[in-house]
């Protein structure tokens, strides 16, 4: 059995283009935070930790197949890596975010008015929520994801030419090996970037919140681009609908695992109704955010819920892939809610640079992703099970 | 397929006949069973310890039932749930617990889960075995054959009801044709 | 350049890295039909009736136990105010997250397309029935008087005209319990109907043709059955699935809802279904590396099993970690003196501080050996390690209900907790009730999906076909 493919050369075009998106698109958002720069930099959070969060997810995922040993998905590993392999960039992207932190977090140096019991509160966190350790906490996420992602990407590529069984060994233990530290990278992450913003409100489940909508996108990333990576040398053609299906049933997976851990954090919070918690559902779901949270609670669980039940719409990539497109857009309302309302309790806001930070972000996470790509197989040709996973059939 | 159910005792019974054929493999069941429907033969029905992939498409079956029989019993149960918890707590007899409103949206969403999965599992189990198989049938004209005991141990046969007023011995010659190794008739007996 | 992509072990059928097979030996669909099923028709051996009669000596304790417990009443317990709940809601929890595991087991891994499940997924299905019908039991008894129980629990119309209290977590409890039970009943039978026919029609006795005919029901392993069939057991899985996780979590819920320091916290619904499927994996190890010797199963629970299944608890081992490295960070980070004081104070250094240290040493410290390849792989640490976790788990649930009860916010109510006989009589009992139910289903039952097992060593033999015409050349080479 032969796959009959080259090395990845093209892409330039959508290279250029999500490039200069990127590079617009970033800058109109530093135009942004000189002018308006509260809000402008909270718009930014948003579209970092959207972008952030799949690049981490991506990982999480590629290693969760490594460590469960699946072998239908080689045919759509090698995308998941390159998407792995895009964190570098985040460490330049979250410059931004270090630079303006007094804008972000009310931590960094709280205002008197806060009150006595809130500033006592502060200084008891002050070991954790100071500027030094978190920047080097950041940084250490960011090494021990570059360090995974970069391990994964050169071992399976290297496998590209040598066809060595070892090398897969060796992505399965570091896979399987390295997930007890990435689950601690993204969950602390999620306490740092997002969580901080409300820096009394605390949730032991926040981190796998973070997690499960991250890892949703990641999924509808993937099924959009097995769509739509089809022609010369491109791992969509050899994608049956097998795979497809399987996608999709992740997909539908992680909107219930999702939902769980939403339903999760909102009962508890919500019947113990502690003086401490219950304020950052307060906010959200009563007065003028109630619609966005609403429109959450169908629009990120009931809807693609249901349309995710037929098998039929399962083994349509094209379907699939609309439903996978409406999730993207649901998170990132999501990572909206989440970031927002501390900025703005009163009421929805709308600022243009969450579009330009958006557009900004991941135009350039896609162009980097699309030059990473290049010069490599879009497929591990050389796996030992890419055979199986090209004849991969439903049970 | 359905019971005997619709077989009268007495005088008018009419037994049904069976032609049962065996086969080596998973293989040369499925093709055996394929050209036995070419042959015109309607009442076919294949016998395998397991599963086989591809008997749906060998029998000519559509689409299975029972999920949406499932699904229907899942959404029973979700009504059932909610408008209950609704009429108990809300408009019959109203408790103030914590001063939590009444209607507690969160708080009625385990048991909505519950009962929906509980309905859902049920309507699985005694749709399929009751509702689509007929069961239980603990007679059926084949468990008369001493050859049919490998059905569900190791061997791979194909059955085929011969029609009232049938020709019998046509039907075994075609069993034979399609690469039976080993073909017998019984009669359904009167009860 | 372009490149040929071929896959170098030459065939599908044989994995490069890992070419053990998930069944042992030269087998045909006879000779594992006999040899699954000779367990049930040979008779009762010594060590089974050695087994059985301590299985029966521990149930006896449990019947003393209820008699005593129904008839003095529930003062009979340790249990006293602030510690309300002890033996009987840890014992709850403990049996109902070891049935989980056979819930996992049968359904999540058959989602996921697990072949190495049909060895172990019967018996571990079995085992999910006995340990939740153990459950059942503390729920129940702790009511007190568990016939006045029904009025409140259950919706039923009393001349009160009072309804159950829908916005409490001990009724979602009665629900989510109720159907799981049912539900794990319904999903046992279903995948046990197939293997009932095989013994109906290996049956060498009547009364035994009779009794298992009369249990499959008719089946005849109709293609037109098999394809109805095939789905519903898929859809049964598939609501088991979530299932079983709401089922942990409604438990966590009896705890997190309230505002009880150590209790409240939003980590604890995935936390404890972790927990479970780690203490459930554990007891299925437990009892299956002996059962596998002596049923003489070992053709089909290979040690390939044993390691995936040490992976599995390795897994959920550090799960559980996570949460409490979760808990205990919160727990500082919220500022929350009570938070605070009961995670690093009361649990570390109070008087119960033991039982914590040995959770963190069973529970975190050691799945760590799994990590190592020759310690998966060896059949005594195993054993061992799961008798751990299983103990680990217990003490989890002990930290959990009675340490967080005995020191709360305001220390003139501090307490201490021992228990009395009757609560020790009452667990070791339930440990004899699920032995006894556990032998009875290893005399009576196959203790392995024998259909499923067949349909496995099909489908390999079948690939087998397909590769050998492939390789011989007689179709060619693109896909």
């Amino acid at each position: 059995m032969t796959v009959d493919v080259q090395k990845f050369q093209g892409g330039g075009g959508w290279m250029t283009k999500a490039g200069a998106l990127g590079v617009v698109g970033l800058g109109a958002s530093l135009a942004g935070i000189a002018m308006d720069t509260q809000k402008a930099l909270f718009s930014y959070l948003v579209a970092f930790s959207y972008w952030a969060g799949i690049a981490f997810a991506s990982l999480i995922l590629l290693m969760i197949f490594h460590a469960f040993r699946a072998k239908w998905m080689v045919v759509i590993r090698r995308p998941l890596e390159v998407m792995a392999a895009t964190v570098v960039l985040f460490v330049l992207l979250f410059i931004p975010i270090v630079m303006g932190m007094s804008h972000l977090y009310s931590w960094v140096s709280p205002a008197a008015d806060m009150g006595a019991e809130a500033l006592k509160l502060l200084a008891h966190k002050k070991p954790y929520l100071n500027v030094p350790f978190f920047v080097v906490r950041t940084g250490i996420y960011f090494l021990v994801a570059i360090f995974l992602s970069h391990r994964l990407f050169g071992w399976s590529t290297r496998q590209d030419e040598s066809g060595d069984v070892q090398l897969t060994v060796r992505q399965r233990s570091l896979g399987a090996g390295g997930l007890p530290f990435i689950a601690l990278v993204i969950s602390f992450a999620a306490f740092d970037w997002l969580m901080s913003l409300n820096p009394l409100w605390f949730s032991t489940i926040f981190g796998v919140y973070y997690f499960a909508g991250s890892i949703l996108s990641t999924i509808a990333i993937l099924i959009i681009l097995t769509n739509k990576a089809r022609g010369k040398d491109l791992f969509g053609d050899h994608v049956s609908v097998e795979h497809v299906h399987n996608l999709g049933k992740l997909l539908f997976a992680f909107v219930c695992f999702w939902g769980y851990i939403a339903v999760s954090q909102l009962l508890l919070i919500w019947i113990a109704n502690l003086p401490e918690e219950i304020p950052f559902y307060v906010v959200r779901f009563r007065g003028p955010w109630v619609p966005v949270g609403i429109f959450l609670i169908f629009g990120h669980f009931f809807i693609p819920f249901g349309a995710l039940l037929s098998r039929n719409l399962k083994r349509t990539p094209k379907r699939l892939a609309v439903v996978a497109g409406w999730l993207l857009f649901v998170h990132f309302v999501d990572l909206y809610w989440l970031v927002m309302p501390t900025l703005s309790p009163d009421a929805p806001l709308f600022h243009w640079t969450l579009v330009t930070s958006f557009f900004g972000v991941g135009g350039l996470s896609v162009a980097f992703a699309i030059w990473r790509m290049r010069g490599h197989f879009t497929l591990p040709v050389k796996d030992p099970f890419l055979a199986v996973s090209l004849r991969y059939r439903q049970p | 397929m359905s019971a005997g159910a619709d077989h009268g005792h007495g005088s008018d019974f009419v037994p049904r006949r069976f032609v049962l054929a065996q086969f080596g493999t998973s293989d040369a069941l499925l093709e055996g069973t394929r050209r036995i429907r070419e042959k015109g033969h309607k009442k076919i029905d294949t016998h395998s310890p397991y599963p086989i992939h591809g008997l749906e498409e060998a029998l000519g079956l559509g689409r299975p039932k029972i999920p949406a029989i499932v699904l229907m019993g899942a959404i029973a149960g979700v009504c059932a749930a909610y408008s209950m918890m609704y009429y108990m707590n809300v408009v019959d007899f109203p408790i103030n617990v914590a001063n939590r409103p009444g209607h507690s949206m969160p708080a009625f969403i385990p048991i909505t889960f519950e009962l929906a999965v509980l309905l859902g599992g049920s309507s699985s189990f005694f749709g399929l075995l009751i509702g689509l198989l007929g069961f239980p049938e603990p007679y059926h004209p084949l468990f008369e054959l001493d050859s049919f005991k490998k059905a569900a141990i190791d061997g791979f046969f194909l059955s085929i009801e011969v029609p009232q007023g049938g020709n019998q011995d046509g039907v075994i010659a075609d069993a034979r044709q399609v690469g039976a190794l080993n073909v017998e008739a019984v009669e359904e007996s009167e009860r | 350049m372009s490149a040929p992509a071929t896959s170098p072990a030459g065939d599908l059928t044989t994995d490069p890295v890992d070419p053990r097979p998930f069944i042992e030996g030269t087998q045909t669909d006879q000779t594992i039909n006999d040899t699954l099923l000779h367990h049930v028709f040979r008779g009762a051996g010594k060590g089974w009736w050695a087994c059985f009669a301590v299985a029966l000596a521990m149930l006896g304790c449990l019947v003393v136990a209820l008699t005593v417990t129904l008839v003095k009443g529930i003062g009979a317990w340790g249990n006293n105010i602030p510690v309300g709940w002890a033996f009987d809601i840890i014992n709850f929890v403990w049996w109902i997250g070891i049935g989980h595991a056979g819930t996992l087991i049968s359904a999540i891994l058959l989602l996921f397309q697990q072949k190495w499940r049909t060895s172990i997924n019967r018996f571990a299905e079995a085992m999910t029935l006995f340990a939740v019908m153990c459950a059942l039991l503390f729920p129940l008894i702790h009511t007190g008087r568990p016939w006045f129980a029904a009025y409140w629990l259950l919706p039923y119309p009393s001349v009160q005209g009072i309804w159950p209290q829908f916005k409490s977590p001990l009724v979602w409890d009665v629900f989510a319990v109720s159907t799981y039970f049912t539900i794990s009943l319904l999903f046992w039978f279903l995948g046990l109907i197939p293997d009932l026919a095989a013994l109906r029609d290996s049956a060498t006795s009547k009364v035994k043709r009779t009794i298992y005919g009369m249990l499959a029901m008719g089946w005849r392993g109709s293609g037109r059955h098999w394809a109805e069939y095939k789905w519903a057991y898929l859809l049964l899985a598939g609501l088991s699935t979530p299932l079983v996780l709401s089922v942990h979590t409604i438990v966590s819920f009896d705890f997190a809802t309230s505002v009880m320091p150590g209790w409240h916290t939003t980590i604890f619904p995935p936390y404890f279904v972790a927990g479970a499927i780690f203490s459930g994996f554990a007891m299925v190890m437990t009892w299956m590396i002996p059962a596998r010797q002596f049923l003489g199963l070992k053709h089909v629970v290979t040690m390939r099993h044993l390691e995936n299944m040490n992976k599995v608890m390795l897994a959920t081992g550090m799960m559980v970690s996570y949460g409490y490295i979760m808990e205990h960070f919160i727990a500082w980070y919220s500022g929350n003196q009570y938070e605070f004081a009961q995670f690093f104070e009361v649990r570390q250094k109070g008087p119960l501080a033991p039982i914590y240290w040995l959770m963190i040493f069973c529970n975190v410290v050691t799945p760590q050996i799994f990590w190592f390849k020759r310690m998966r792989t060896s059949l005594a640490v195993m054993w061992v390690a799961s008798i751990l976790i299983n103990v680990g788990m217990w003490c989890e649930r002990f930290v959990i209900v009675v340490i967080s009860l005995h020191r709360d916010f305001l220390p003139a109510s501090w307490g201490s907790y021992a228990p009395t006989w009757v609560d020790i009589c009452l667990f070791t009992g339930t440990i004899g009730l699920f032995s006894t139910l556990f032998l009875l289903f290893l005399k009576f039952v196959p203790a392995v999906a024998v259909t499923e097992v067949k349909e496995l060593r099909h489908e390999t033999e079948h690939d087998a076909h397909i590769e050998a015409s492939l390789t011989a050349g007689v179709t060619g080479g693109s896909h």
